[in-house]
Parts: structure tokens; sequence; C-alpha cells
């Protein structure tokens, strides 16, 4: 599939909707979307505004990256080597093995290792401000995309609290004047707040351990609305994650559980997300609502007509009938 | 205005060797003519007729660039501020946007054009968004004329004691809040 390499507007966006029990696909534009819900459906929006979460770091004369892993509070960051966001991240120098004690340097304050993660050295734990990662920070750029990305380009239309570090972008062209329509039909939206994560680090150890575990809030009144629901659609594979975690434990907690093939939806019926292809842990998730065969099938179609992928790419509703 | 005679003049043609001042407008010292900070020659040499009368009346010269720091200050900046936020609160069903307005916008006073053509411009588009969105309500409010630094830089004769207190409109703006009107501007009444 062909990437979609710079933010579209929302005239462009396409939107392949599959039926989970058959296997049928529509092609559709993102601007109907409306046309495919009606009373009893519920659909659910991740509203975590996007943190400038790629922040520049020395380690005596080495100029590196610190990527936020997750909200500010937390801490948790990913350090890459040298060079910039131009080289794709598993081409990019390895940085330096850092401990417990070492201290980065950033815009001239110390940052020192707090813990480094068992599951990666350079997985590591650091004490920053929010008011640090504003003035310091860039959004996390892609090599793909071929200029710098400003923050404004990685939110969503209804962002609000910015604890996640890469855009929850099922949502990015989700307007306002969308979501009027979408009422109109007799839907609800409702929101929660995921911290959702980085997507890929380059590094296999991380990547293979992606998505790392990450803070998730679902306000009650959502919690209502998702009970009482006939079809309750997820906006995002992070709503997917915070509503099944809310599900088995608590409405606000830390999301551990990661889903696939063989994860028992719980709550969740549908999804609207990107165009994912085999191998990401994207299409991964959307295998536990229809089978692989016909999800593959779907992306089969979505190849043949020229669907977009990756942040800026066109649309999957999985929907059953 | 203060005004000496020099001691011993050397040459009396124009006004070589006269200290005659130094005004808001004018300075003049013994080598240089200014007004409003230009020189003479300089205003001569590069200033149309519209801008030396802009300069003395207003104080300085108005730009493209200034017209355009307005314009950024009154109507750029505060709608993508409000175009970031009226998305979460279209979300949640419910929310209030205040925008500062102003009765210049209704009428055409000198030296006020950039200032009122961007609070009606801003006016505008909170209209606009009140259309989009109606679940948020966009309220434009003209406080009426307050006793600020801004008023006095601009009416530097205006008698204080006639002048709104910013405090005394504060309390009233947030009462006014709950039955202004969306999508249209008012004005706010202060009962004494």
């Amino acid at each position: 599939m062909t990437a979609a390499l710079l933010p579209r507007s929302l005239y462009l966006q396409r939107l392949l909707v599959v039926d989970p029990t058959t296997g049928d696909v529509e092609d559709a534009q993102f601007t109907e979307l409306s046309r495919f819900v009606g009373p009893g459906d519920v659909l659910v929006v991740n509203d975590a505004g996007t943190l400038p979460a790629s922040l520049p770091v020395r380690f005596g004369e080495l100029e590196l990256e610190l990527r936020l892993a997750g909200p500010v509070e937390e801490g948790w960051a990913v350090l890459f080597g040298e060079g910039s966001w131009r080289e794709r991240t598993e081409d990019r120098a390895a940085p330096p093995r850092l401990e417990v004690g070492d201290v980065l340097e950033l815009d001239g304050r110390r940052v020192p290792v707090l813990e480094v993660s068992t599951t990666s050295p350079r997985l590591i734990r650091v004490s920053l401000t929010l008011e640090e990662v504003l003035s310091n920070g860039v959004p996390v750029q892609y090599s793909y995309v071929p200029r710098d990305l400003r923050l404004d380009e990685v939110q969503t239309p209804y962002a609000g609290r910015p604890w996640a570090t890469e855009m929850p972008s099922a949502g990015r062209v989700l307007t306002p004047e969308l979501m009027e329509k979408l009422r109109a039909a007799g839907a609800e939206v409702h929101a929660l707040t995921h911290a959702a994560g980085l997507s890929a680090t380059g590094d296999s150890a991380l990547d293979a351990a992606l998505p790392l575990p990450e803070p998730y809030e679902v306000p009650e009144e959502t919690w209502a609305a998702v009970q009482r629901a006939d079809r309750v659609i997820a906006v995002g594979t992070s709503v997917v994650r915070a509503l099944e975690s809310a599900a088995r434990g608590e409405l606000s907690g830390v999301a551990e559980m990661v889903i696939g093939p063989d994860t028992e939806l719980r709550v969740v019926d549908g999804l609207l997300s990107g165009m994912h292809e085999p191998g990401e842990s994207h299409f991964q998730m959307m295998a536990a609502f229809l089978p692989l065969e016909r999800l593959r099938g779907a992306v089969r179609h979505a190849e043949r007509e020229g669907y977009r992928n990756h942040e800026f790419g066109d649309s999957t509703l999985l929907l059953p009938g | 205005m203060s005004t000496t005679t020099p001691s011993k003049p050397q040459d009396t043609r124009g006004l070589a060797g006269q200290t005659v001042g130094d005004t808001s407008i004018c300075q003049v010292s013994q080598t240089e003519l200014i007004y409003r900070g230009y020189e003479i020659a300089d205003l001569a040499a590069n200033a149309t007729f519209e801008e030396v009368a802009h300069v003395l009346l207003v104080g300085h010269k108005p730009s493209a660039e200034e017209l355009a720091a307005v314009f950024a200050v009154n109507l750029v900046g505060p709608h993508a501020l409000t175009r970031r936020l009226a998305g979460a609160m279209a979300l949640r069903g419910e929310g209030t946007v205040v925008a500062i307005s102003s009765d210049v916008v209704d009428a055409n006073y000198p030296g006020w054009g950039a200032y009122a053509a961007s609070k009606a411009a801003h006016d505008h588009l909170m209209g606009t968004l009140a259309a989009e969105l109606p679940a948020v309500r966009f309220l434009s409010v003209d406080p009426g004329e307050m006793d600020t630094a801004m008023h006095a830089d601009a009416l530097p004769d205006a008698d204080p004691s006639t002048l709104r207190r910013p405090a005394d409109v504060a309390r009233a703006l947030v009462s006014h809040l709950a039955s202004a009107p969306s999508g249209q501007r008012s004005t706010l009444e202060l009962t004494p």
C-alpha cells in the first residue's frame, strides 16, 4: 500500500467499510461516515492531545533525541542515537548505553537517568515538567514525510489533555461538523483519554514489546453510554485497548493487555481505524474483530483500489451489520 | 515648551542656533528637526502626504506590517486558539467562548481602522462558528469604554471618571454570559 505523505484534508479521506461477519467491503468517503451509523450506536473517541514528544538532548559531546514513551509525569522515554528523523529509525546510529546516574542535558538543564528498563537499555526514566516538554519538544517525526510536521498537524480536532506521544490518528479528520452529523443520525459520541504511545522505535527488543503499558481514563458517563449501547464503535485502536481494559478492571488504570486474533472482545463491536497491513500491531488488533482470512481479503481490496496508509492515510470501518 | 535665547547667535538663518524646544510632536536641536521621531529630510524624501499627516495626528507611520500585527493579535491568534478548543467543547456538547468586542465595529472613527476591522472580522468568525457548532456558545461582548492604558493612549483627554472600571466590567461580564446570545455581538449593561 502507498503511504499518504502529508496531512490531507477531510475531503480526500476515503473510508473502506468492512462487514466482519461476511467480509463484504464497500468503498466510501469519510464524510459519509454518518450514513453507516444510527440510533443505538455509541462512538467512543480518544481525546488525548499529542505532546511534542521529541526532545533534543546532549550527552557529553553527543547530540541525541529523547522521545517520550508515555505521559510526561510517568517519565519513560526512548533514547535515539545521533542523526535525525530523516533517517528511518532502524537505520540510525545506536545511542550510548546509559546507566542510572548518567546525566543528559536539555536546554542547559541537567536531566539525570533515574531508571533503565529491563526490556531495553534505550528505555529510560527521567523527570521532566510539562513546561520543559512544551518549550523544547517537537512532534515525533516520520521519515516518509517530506517535511517537519507542526504540532497542530498531529492533533485531532477534539484534542484535550496532552497525554499521547503520537497522534491517535483514527480521529484525525473527525471534525466537530462531522460529529454533529453523527449525532443528527441518532448515534452518540463520547470520549475517553488514553495515553497512546510510540508506534515504532527501530529497536527490535522494544518494538516486540509494543504497545507498552499505557494509562487510560474512562469517564463514568462514557462507560454508562457504552453499557446501554447496541453497538460500541471504537475510534482508534487505543480506544479498544482502553475499553477492553476497563471491562476487565477499573475505569481508570494502566492498560497492559495486548489485543490480537485470540482476544475475546467484551464491549467493543466495531472499529474505525487507519489502513493496516499484516505485520503491524494494529493489524493484529483488527484481527480480534474478524477472521484473519477476511481481514487479508479487505487489505487486498484496499491495495487494488489505491487506498493510502500510515498516519495521514485512509480509514477502515469494521462494523458488524 | 521652553524657549531660550542663545547668548551669542552666529547665524540667524532659519532655525539654526535656536533651541526651540521639545514636544511630543516635534524636537528641534542645533542640527536636527524631528517630527514624531522622524528626521524632516527623511519624511520629505520617503513619506507620502497622507503618511506625514498620519505621523503628525497619530504619532507613527501606518504600515502593512502594523496592520498585519494588529490582525495577528486580535484575529488570527484568538481564532486559532478558539478552533483548537471548540472541537473538545463540541465533543462534550457544551462550552462557551467569549470574545471581547468593541463598539468601533459599528462606526468609522479616524485612526481606528485596523483595530475596528480586526474586531469586526473576529465577530464575524465567532458568528460563523456559532452557526457551525450549535452545541457551543460563541459570544462577542462589547464591554463599553473602559479606563485602560489603551484608552488613555488613544484618547488622553478623556475624563477617567466617565469610563467603566475594568473590575466592574469583569464582574458584570460573568453575569452577562448566561443570557448573552450566541453568534451575535451584545453590549454589556452595567448597573451601578
